[in-house]
């Protein structure tokens, strides 16, 4: 014993334990946000039961998808109120979506097992992914034209409803194009048009010939715009067209219009690879869709896209400045005490809260700069803010303030990893000092600055708090990118996925249908990060690659 | 002593040959044109006293090598030539070098001119991050060389001059780090010929390398000295023997002696010096 | 061989094999104007040997100090090192023939003075035989050729044999006319004299054994001591 404790065993037994929980750990959480986050889009099949509730003794028809079993104790039950016999000790409890939030004004409910039925699991029963209201359950019945009723075989139903619903979708798709892009170009122009009409204005040289044009170029979109409304209505008319009966759980008949749904399907009569194909349009439609229903539905694309924006603006600026700062720290300062207070305090940078530099940025970003630019460049538009009000812009330059330390950090030990003998060469061969820096010594510590960058990427994708304060909101109704001018529009509002998690999971209405939403979006914010970081990875190995043997 | 009186018949016929070639010449200071004058050349770090009042000539287009043990300045010495000890702050320099006469430590003169003038080999072969072709078009680059045929001929010129040209004339645009140590510290002194110096600094150029590395490049220095003065710091006592004409024996930042190579390696004149070649140091 | 990668050691080496052989030619020009000055020297005729032998003291010296700067600069080991080491002694060996060709001038000047005429023949034929193995070890060295040393050290008995016959017949002719002493005595000092020759060229032939294959044949010859027993 005494010699296995001097062998050293217990050492590497520590170390390797401490190695192993770290592993489990970080290996345990990808699992469980991979599990719940991959299994959402998975077409759960649709359970029917009788249910006789415990209360009253009455008895209902459940209709609907089981989300988790849990155990209960028959003693938390009883004190609950449940007739649950004496001596039974553990109950079962299935937290069952039934979908229907407009009829049944519930749509996930507790059913405890002793009280329930056999289960089936009926070939028909069709799950409506509507625009509004949640999911439907529900057994369809009949298709509607208008008043007119189609008249169809059992087994044509089904596929003439997707027919329709195709239809539908595609009309659905159109009116949607019209609105975000067409219609928002115009307004876009006709903001524009204020705008110059203000500036004029403001500057008074507002001839009333360049009145005159304004008024005719309002004129002209205004045209535009009015030819499109109708265009809009005529579409939307003809897309209420159709309307499918269905009959929910207790015997009822519910219409519901083909235009209020997404999409339809019977889980209970598709085979694996159908559902594996309805997996993966379902998870296409969560990474490239808009969200609805106050995110709780639909995808998270402006999400994904603002946050791989906002991290892109961030690195581009924090990049440079950071380098630059470095240099100047490393290369040119002379090293006294000054500069150690210098550097400590911008280590130190790192160590502060986030939230502090949100408060920073909005109050001396947003309001001083933005402000003052407001007033220096967009008068016309005021007292409507342009930069003065947070933005992508802001969000960027404050997390770039965030990183900053990381990026100095890591440049400054790189441009300290070079060997004094390659700076001496060149300065031997003539070079001046700027010369040897930006040819050789610059050149050798990209890997470093790269290393930088990555951590800033890393740190900066996950940060929440500050956003909140200086340019994120929870539905942003532009992209931070089009196709009008400038393209890239810094000081639009833009979503962002940690955001997002937050708002969907705790700021949600409907906490129990948003959870797995969560966590999928979890995932891809996991999975954002990992990309990025490995595309910057690979930079820097290529990079490192081409300055073997001499840098790190 | 050859005899001059006439040679004896039956030696005749093979007497026009005979002496034709000459020995090992004879060296003396005095009979070499001088290419660097130092001048009770001081130096100290801080309050630390380095180099004390040395005074020397080097001469021109000879190899010139610095002996002694660690610490005893020779290092020190030739960053001096090429000012490469300004780069330290707390250096403080007294004396005068004179380059063909010129004091490089004069008031206005432009250190990166004098550097291109005197080229330095470090103990480390340095190349740069570069391409092979690169680093020797380096120098010329700074000196704002831009035509693509006086650099492809200057780098031709300089990796043939250091017989390096034929192992790496097909990979000119590859990494310089490709290289192995002995091609790239090769690789480096084509470096430094390419903006032709006058002078060459070599700090320990072979320390680093294996022995067939080193003996190119000592060969290398026994041609490059047809055109240049060379000033060489060594650990290695015998390759000071092997490659230089002159050699300095310097101890606590003191100039020893200084003589022709030959006779200080079979009869040096000062006792200190004697036991540091004969081993009998410390 | 392979040319060193530095080429101004093989280039001092050369230097010290060409002056080896042209050290060794001057030495034979000496031995053959010995000989053919035996039985018609005037004493004047020392003074071309006298030339002779200054230049192979230049030579001798130029040698030494060449061998002496390489093995001080370069450090040689191995082949160079023995090459050097050799070279040195089989200067210091040619440098002792013309000391005994030198030698032998001077005796047979004293014989001429004498004016008896003598019969040279045994000599003149031991003088052959030395110098035919003293052309023979300079074309060995000139192409390093150890196993025609070896065959030139083998032949050492061959000259011991003649050497033993002059002697044997000088000694006799002392006997047999007194009146002839001085001239016999010196013919058998010249007789030692080739004989002590012909040793030197053997020990020549070991040095380049040694210096070739790094094999010692034997004790070096000490003196003619074989011829007595």
């Amino acid at each position: 014993m005494n010699k296995w404790w001097k062998s050293g065993a217990p050492w590497i037994w520590l170390h390797g334990g401490a190695v192993s929980i770290s592993i489990i750990m970080v290996f345990g959480l990808l699992l469980l946000i991979l599990v719940r986050g991959f299994g959402h889009f998975w077409p759960h099949p649709v359970l029917q039961t009788e249910y006789q509730v415990p209360a009253t003794g009455e008895r209902m028809e459940v209709i609907g998808e089981l989300r988790r079993s849990e155990t209960l104790t028959g003693q938390s039950m009883r004190d609950a109120g449940i007739p649950i016999p004496v001596d039974q000790v553990l109950v079962t409890r299935h937290l069952i979506k039934l979908g229907n939030r407009d009829i049944a004004g519930r749509d996930f409910m507790y059913f405890i097992d002793d009280f329930m039925g056999d289960w089936q699991y009926p070939r028909n029963v069709a799950v409506l992914e509507r625009r509004e209201w949640g999911d439907f359950f529900g057994k369809p019945i009949r298709l509607l034209e208008g008043d007119q009723q189609l008249t169809l075989g059992g087994d044509e139903l089904w596929p003439e409803f997707q027919r329709r619903l195709a239809r539908s979708n595609q009309m659905f798709d159109e009116i949607r194009r019209i609105e975000r892009v067409e219609i928002g170009n115009i307004n876009f122009r006709l903001e524009r048009v204020r705008l110059n009409q203000r500036r004029a204005e403001l500057r008074e040289s507002l001839t009333p010939e360049l009145e005159a044009e304004f008024k005719a170029q309002r004129q002209v979109l205004q045209a535009e715009y009015s030819e499109l409304q109708q265009r809009l209505n005529q579409l939307r008319e003809e897309s209420r067209r159709d309307a499918i009966v269905m009959q929910v759980a207790g015997g009822d008949e519910v219409t519901v219009r083909l235009d209020q749904i997404v999409k339809a399907w019977q889980p209970n009569a598709m085979s694996i690879p159908a559902k594996v194909v309805f997996y993966a349009q379902d998870f296409a439609g969560f990474i490239f869709g808009f969200p609805r229903e106050a995110n709780t539905e639909g995808g998270i694309f402006p999400a994904i896209f603002g946050t791989v924006v906002m991290v892109l603006v961030m690195s581009v600026m924090v990049t440079p400045f950071g380098v630059l700062a470095a240099i100047y720290l490393r290369e040119y300062a002379k090293q006294g005490n000054l500069l150690k207070t210098i550097r400590i305090s911008v280590y130190n940078l790192a160590g502060v809260p986030s939230i502090v530099f949100g408060v920073f940025g909005l109050g001396f970003f947003v309001y001083l700069v933005g402000g003052a630019i407001d007033q220096a460049a967009f008068p016309e538009a005021l007292p409507a803010p342009t930069f003065g009000t947070p933005g992508l812009f802001w969000a960027s330059l404050t997390l770039a303030l965030l990183t900053l330390p990381v990026v100095i950090v890591s440049t400054e030990e790189g441009l300290a990893r070079i060997p004094s003998t390659i700076r001496e060469g060149s300065l031997a061969l003539g070079a001046t000092k700027a010369e040897t820096l930006w040819k050789v010594v610059v050149p050798l510590a990209t890997p470093a600055m790269m290393t930088g960058l990555i951590l800033a990427i890393a740190r900066a994708a996950g940060e929440v708090a500050p956003l909140m304060l200086v340019g994120v909101v929870k539905l942003a109704p532009t992209l931070p990118i089009d196709g009008n001018f400038p393209f890239l529009h810094l000081e639009r509002k833009i979503m962002h996925l940690g955001f997002h998690i937050y708002d969907v999971g705790f700021q949600s209405p409907h906490a129990e249908a948003a959870e797995q939403l969560v966590y999928a979006t979890a995932l891809i914010l996991v999975l954002l990060i990992v990309v990025l970081n490995l595309t910057a990875i690979t930079i820097r190995n290529r990079l490192r690659e081409k300055y073997r043997a001499e840098s790190d | 002593m050859i005899p001059t009186h006439a040679i004896p018949a039956a030696t005749s016929s093979m007497a026009a040959g005979l002496f034709d070639t000459q020995n090992r010449e004879v060296l003396s200071l005095a009979d070499e044109e001088i290419a660097i004058s130092v001048q009770d050349l001081g130096l100290y770090y801080g309050n630390d006293q380095a180099l004390k009042s040395v005074t020397m000539d080097v001469p021109a287009r000879r190899v010139t090598a610095f002996i002694g043990p660690s610490g005893c300045g020779k290092s020190t010495l030739l960053r001096c030539f090429n000012r490469m000890n300004d780069l330290i702050d707390i250096v403080r320099i007294e004396g005068e070098i004179n380059l063909h006469g010129q004091n490089i430590y004069a008031r206005g003169v432009d250190v990166a001119e004098l550097r291109r003038r005197i080229g330095m080999v470090f103990q480390k072969p340095n190349p740069f991050p570069k391409s092979i072709y690169e680093n020797v078009a380096y120098g010329l680059r700074l000196q704002g060389v831009k035509e693509r045929a006086t650099l492809d001929e200057v780098v031709e010129r300089s990796l043939k001059a250091v017989a390096l040209w034929d192992e790496v004339k097909d990979r000119l645009a590859s990494n310089a780090f490709g290289l192995s140590g002995g091609q790239q510290q090769r690789l480096v002194i084509a470096r430094a010929i390419a903006i032709e110096p006058e002078v060459l600094l070599l700090d320990e150029p072979t320390s680093a390398l294996d022995p067939i590395s080193t003996a190119k490049i000592e060969q290398l220095i026994d041609e490059l000295k047809e055109q240049y003065t060379i000033l060489i710091v060594t650990h290695n006592m015998q390759q000071a023997g092997r490659v230089s004409d002159y050699t300095a024996y310097m101890y606590l930042g003191e100039l020893v002696e200084y003589a022709d190579t030959m006779h200080l390696f079979t009869n040096p004149s000062q006792k200190a010096t004697e036991d540091y070649i004969t081993g009998r140091y410390g | 061989m392979k040319q060193h990668t530095v080429r101004s050691f093989d280039e001092a080496m050369q230097r010290v094999t060409a002056d080896l052989l042209r050290m060794g030619r001057i030495v034979q020009d000496e031995l053959r104007t010995a000989t053919s000055q035996l039985d018609n020297t005037a004493a004047d005729d020392v003074q071309p040997m006298l030339d002779l032998e200054e230049w192979v003291d230049t030579l001798n010296e130029r040698i030494d100090r060449e061998v002496q700067q390489t093995l001080a600069l370069r450090q040689p080991v191995a082949a160079d090192l023995r090459a050097l080491m050799s070279s040195n002694r089989i200067a210091t060996e040619m440098e002792r023939i013309g000391d005994h060709a030198k030698n032998m001038t001077r005796r047979a000047a004293i014989i001429a003075e004498q004016g008896v005429p003598m019969d040279f023949s045994r000599v003149r034929g031991l003088a052959e035989a030395v110098q035919a193995q003293l052309a023979a070890i300079l074309t060995a060295i000139e192409q390093t050729d150890a196993e025609a040393a070896k065959i030139i050290w083998g032949k050492d008995a061959q000259i011991d044999g003649l050497y033993d016959e002059a002697f044997s017949t000088h000694l006799a002719e002392i006997c047999q006319t007194p009146d002839n002493a001085v001239s016999c005595t010196h013919m058998l000092f010249i007789a030692k004299a080739l004989e002590r020759i012909g040793d030197h060229v053997t020990n020549m032939a070991e040095d380049l054994i040694y210096w070739v294959s790094a094999e010692r044949l034997s004790k070096r010859a000490t003196g003619g001591m074989a011829s007595q027993s």
